[in-house]
């Protein structure tokens, strides 16, 4: 069967790629004939196959930043359990040490 | 090397007069003018189905080589047919299915009106089992054989397990984050009311001791001065303080390091994504890897931002009565834009996944 481009960016919408992606895309693609010979679509399969490996490495990218945020935020919480723990103690000995004296 | 497709064994008989009467193997009557398939929905055995519609092409492909001149007629009409059920159904879409005569009238289309009902039959039994059950009822034939080994099933469900269970995580450190906020509000008040109140006993006390010494001193009419315990009492009020403003100190000091290390770790994101950036040749490719580059700079900006409102401590040596939450809020913002930018961008990967599956199926 032969593949046009048309049908090429018609499946692209189809399989929901983005409106962006798809522009960029037909920039990548401009120099193709519209009857894409099997030469034609080796090339749109090496194309595709570098659009697809950079969107994985976004989205592993994206991951470890929301990783690295989310852990910060565990930790200064952390942190934060930790202040009210020992200022909680750290009044309780100053006051006991104050009130001996008074009373 | 053949395959059976026992689940529609007794098709035959249907398909002579187009309406349901018989039977799945060992499963009791069964309407086939009902069965539809539909493209299965986990990306793995997709994967090894498109393998195997590949695998088939190039047995027709080698069968074509032996006896170039064969007649249509003598051809493995079964492989074919496979072929093109396999075919069919991997290019549906979510939602969409196909049936038995849908798949028959197919089958006629492609091959000049010539059908057999015996080798379709087979045909779509073998399909159906690989779509439905990985190809266990399948007899013989080379199989799926990744997804069929007990092995290998597992290796698909853990990874679908892992996807979901990734996500649940996610949600769940989400919400233990939100919770653990909201908690450390309602202990910090809690504190900061038990310590003020236990300080005003104290203050009490202090008055007190202070009254006393000075009735003491009118009654003896000596020179009215400080009482030597109130005097003691204070340094160690103003040692409770000094030990406040210390653990203020130490809380901020460790927020300070928390927040350096991501922003260390979004440096080095920096550096790799500009490396990805470098070896990227196409346009679409590298529009990808700028907006990348776009929101790891808005990430670093975002970790400037969080060190300059990092935690007051006000001349008392008290930490702000919401302590931490203005930090965490700005993490915890982030964090979510990333966790969007993450879904998008697996969204897209794998539609271009599909789209380059769907170039595949179409012999490209």
């Amino acid at each position: 069967m032969q593949l046009t481009k048309t049908q090429l960016f018609e499946e692209m919408r189809n399989q929901g790629l983005d409106e962006e992606t798809i522009t960029n895309l037909m920039t990548d693609f401009a120099d193709l004939p519209e009857e894409l010979s099997q030469t034609d679509l080796e090339r749109v399969d090496s194309v595709l196959a570098e659009v697809q490996g950079a969107h994985g490495f976004a989205a592993f990218t994206h991951g470890e930043m929301a990783d690295a945020l989310e852990n910060a935020a565990d930790k200064i919480l952390d942190a934060a359990d930790d202040y009210i723990e020992e200022s909680a103690k750290s009044t309780v000995n100053h006051v006991q040490l104050a009130q001996s004296m008074l009373e | 090397m053949t395959e059976n497709g026992n689940p529609v064994v007794g098709l035959e008989a249907q398909l002579a007069n187009s309406a349901g009467a018989e039977v799945a193997a060992g499963a009791g009557p069964e309407d086939l003018t009902k069965v539809t398939l539909k493209r299965p929905e986990d990306p793995a055995l997709v994967r090894l189905l498109e393998n195997k519609l590949r695998e088939y092409n190039q047995r027709i492909a080698e069968r074509l080589k032996d006896d170039a001149y064969q007649a249509p007629e003598e051809a493995d009409f079964d492989l074919r047919y496979r072929v093109d059920i396999l075919d069919n159904v991997l290019g549906l879409r979510n939602g969409e299915s196909i049936s038995v005569d849908q798949a028959i009238n197919s089958v006629r289309a492609k091959h000049g009106g010539v059908f057999n009902p015996d080798q379709f039959n087979n045909a779509f039994g073998v399909v159906r089992n690989y779509i439905e059950h990985a190809g266990q009822g399948n007899d013989g034939g080379t199989g799926l054989s990744e997804y069929g080994s007990a092995k290998a099933r597992n290796i698909a469900e853990a990874a679908s397990k892992i996807k979901g269970a990734a996500e649940q995580r996610a949600q769940e450190r989400q919400d233990r984050i939100t919770q653990r906020k909201g908690r450390w509000g309602e202990r910090f008040a809690k504190f900061k009311d038990a310590g003020k109140k236990a300080w005003e006993k104290v203050g009490q006390l202090k008055d007190a001791a202070g009254n006393k010494a000075k009735d003491a001193v009118r009654e003896t009419g000596q020179m009215i001065v400080d009482s030597p315990i109130v005097a003691k009492v204070d340094l160690i009020q103003a040692g409770a303080r000094a030990e406040a403003a210390k653990l203020g100190a130490k809380l901020v000091d460790t927020a300070d390091r928390v927040t350096t290390g991501v922003a260390e770790k979004i440096d080095a994101t920096g550096m790799k994504v500009e490396e990805y950036k470098a070896a990227s040749k196409a346009k679409a490719a590298e529009v990808v890897v700028d907006s990348l580059r776009g929101a790891v700079s808005k990430v670093r900006a975002g970790m400037d931002a969080v060190d300059k409102q990092l935690m007051k401590i006000d001349a008392a040596g008290e930490v702000a009565e919401d302590g931490p939450t203005p930090i965490v809020n700005r993490l915890e913002e982030k964090a979510q834009e990333q966790r969007q930018k993450q879904e998008d961008a697996t969204k897209r990967e794998r539609s271009v996944r599909g789209l380059r599956g769907w170039l595949r199926r179409l012999g490209a």
